[in-house]
């Protein structure tokens, strides 16, 4: 019997301790004020006359913008270009691979200086109080299917498995704007990695992979088999997010970018990249 | 979203998380019990292929396992990813979790003093006899403090099926993470994995009382 009533007792401390801890999750104050306070220790890093280096946070996994390249080293359009960036201010320049589905919390925490990986400017970004630079490139979300699917519109897809990336407007958009169309959709899949979302459409495990149009063309170029269904599914642009309170850096990186549009390098730095369309570069309009 | 919509929306994976805890259980633990009998074999060609099981199983991350069960078919041999993600992830974790079950079952056996096979011996128990009606008991009573370990981790490791896009629990409450911007989901997800355990800690606990019979 009183083996009995300690157990009844620590069963229900460790009822009131599981709530007492969702409790003080769920009381927003709470919990905006220690971002707050890490968002405040963020800003002390001083003035940015002094900065030395900079540490750009990037998807490793997403070709065209940012990728590992054959040499091992990371690479991409936005690589590159951050590169240019640090090289006309004298910054050093490091890379920091986010895990994308955790970037902001990252960038928050000063892993890296800003998020800058084909990354789509959304509205709750702002909200949230991050420094979102001007957007540089007009993106659209589109399906990826392989050839001889029969597959022409998102129509078809009634009732197939979709696979898209955590983390990305892709998802975002299937919860949001396009709930209507996903809610056809059979199953929507996230993945951890473009690169496994277009595994599980090669191996016959979904039917389709929205995505971003530059990274369907990056693979329809590099693989056969595969069609982009030609349908605007969403329009967006991508930016750079730096942390709230960092305007006087993200001035400095995009007065950087406007002396590279102007010198050429931007151009040049976009020239390499075929699968970025030069009509969606916003500078080169 | 509130956290009442939080935890509703994380408890509709709970379902997926529980499917790959208790199939996995179903079946690692009788395939460890092969593995360690093979292991235990006196041929020394089975007896080596399941010390190699053991060895490759054990050395490789779960993770690992996990992506190659799922995508190798598919890259070795052309064979389609698995719609039903429940099959490679159960697959990978009960060849994972037979190899550790198998160790701490050898543990078990080697521990049973010979005295007692040659009691039963004496007393005219056939092999099988012995084995099902003496040593097992003992055996399992005790080898419970170690399972009960690995089971607690099996609990936890269920978070690793997210690799292969598998939408158990924590799955959800990353996709809720992220479009909310919350930390709260994760809070969640923690107290599911404690109140989980705790659970399992509970039945094994009765469980090994029950057994206590067989205390030497």
């Amino acid at each position: 019997m009183k083996k009995r009533v300690t157990a009844l007792i620590l069963a229900v401390i460790t009822v009131m301790l599981a709530f007492s801890l969702a409790g003080c999750g769920g009381k927003g104050g709470e919990e905006s004020s220690t971002k707050e306070k890490i968002k405040n220790e963020s800003v002390s890093y001083g003035s940015e006359e002094s900065r030395t280096s900079f540490t750009m946070g990037i998807d490793p996994e997403y070709p065209p913008f940012s990728y590992m390249g054959d040499d091992g080293e990371y690479t991409g359009f936005d690589v590159e270009v951050c590169k240019a960036v640090c090289d006309y201010l004298g910054w050093d320049f490091e890379v920091f691979g986010v895990n994308w589905d955790q970037k902001l919390i990252q960038l928050d925490a000063g892993e890296c200086d800003c998020v800058w990986s084909g990354m789509t400017i959304l509205d709750s970004m702002k909200e949230s109080g991050y420094v979102i630079s001007r957007p540089y490139f007009d993106n659209e979300q589109v399906l990826l299917v392989k050839a001889g699917s029969g597959f022409k519109s998102s129509k078809d897809l009634a009732g197939k498995d979709v696979a898209v990336q955590l983390g990305t407007s892709g998802e975002s958009l299937l919860n949001e704007d396009l709930a209507d169309l996903a809610a056809t959709f059979g199953n929507v899949i996230t993945c951890d990695s473009f690169l496994k979302c277009f595994t599980e459409l090669e191996g016959n495990a979904v039917d389709a992979v929205f995505v971003d149009r530059p990274v369907a063309d990056s693979y329809v170029a590099e693989h056969d088999g595969f069609v982009i269904i030609d349908e605007d599914l969403g329009a967006e642009q991508y930016g750079i997010a730096f942390r709230s309170g960092d305007t006087q850096l993200c001035a400095l990186v995009e007065g950087a970018i406007d002396a590279l549009v102007a010198d050429g390098t931007y151009a040049e730095i976009a020239a390499k990249y075929e699968d970025i369309d030069e009509g969606n570069l916003i500078f080169l309009k | 979203m509130t956290l009442l919509n939080i935890i509703v929306k994380m408890s509709e994976g709970l379902g997926k998380t529980c499917a790959i805890f208790f199939l996995t259980l179903l079946f690692a633990i009788p395939l460890g019990m092969i593995v360690a009998s093979l292991r235990g074999s006196r041929f020394k060609v089975i007896s080596a292929v399941a010390r190699a099981y053991i060895s490759i199983l054990r050395g490789t991350p779960l993770m690992l396992q996990l992506i190659a069960v799922t995508y190798g078919p598919y890259y070795l041999f052309g064979f389609s990813v698995s719609r039903n993600k429940l099959i490679p992830v159960v697959i990978a974790f009960t060849i994972n979790y037979a190899s550790y079950f198998a160790e701490i079952y050898r543990s078990g056996l080697d521990s049973m003093p010979v005295g007692q096979y040659e009691a039963a011996q004496v007393l005219g128990y056939s092999k099988m006899q012995t084995y099902f009606k003496i040593i097992l008991p003992q055996v399992i009573r005790r080898i419970l403090p170690s399972l009960t370990n690995e089971i607690v981790t099996l609990v936890k490791d269920t978070s690793m099926a997210f690799t292969v896009s598998y939408q158990e629990m924590f799955t959800i409450g990353k996709q809720i993470a992220n479009s909310q911007t919350s930390f709260v989901p994760f809070v969640v997800a923690g107290v599911f994995y404690y109140v989980f355990n705790a659970l399992v800690g509970f039945v094994m606990g009765r469980v090994e009382k029950r057994m206590s019979y067989y205390k030497i």
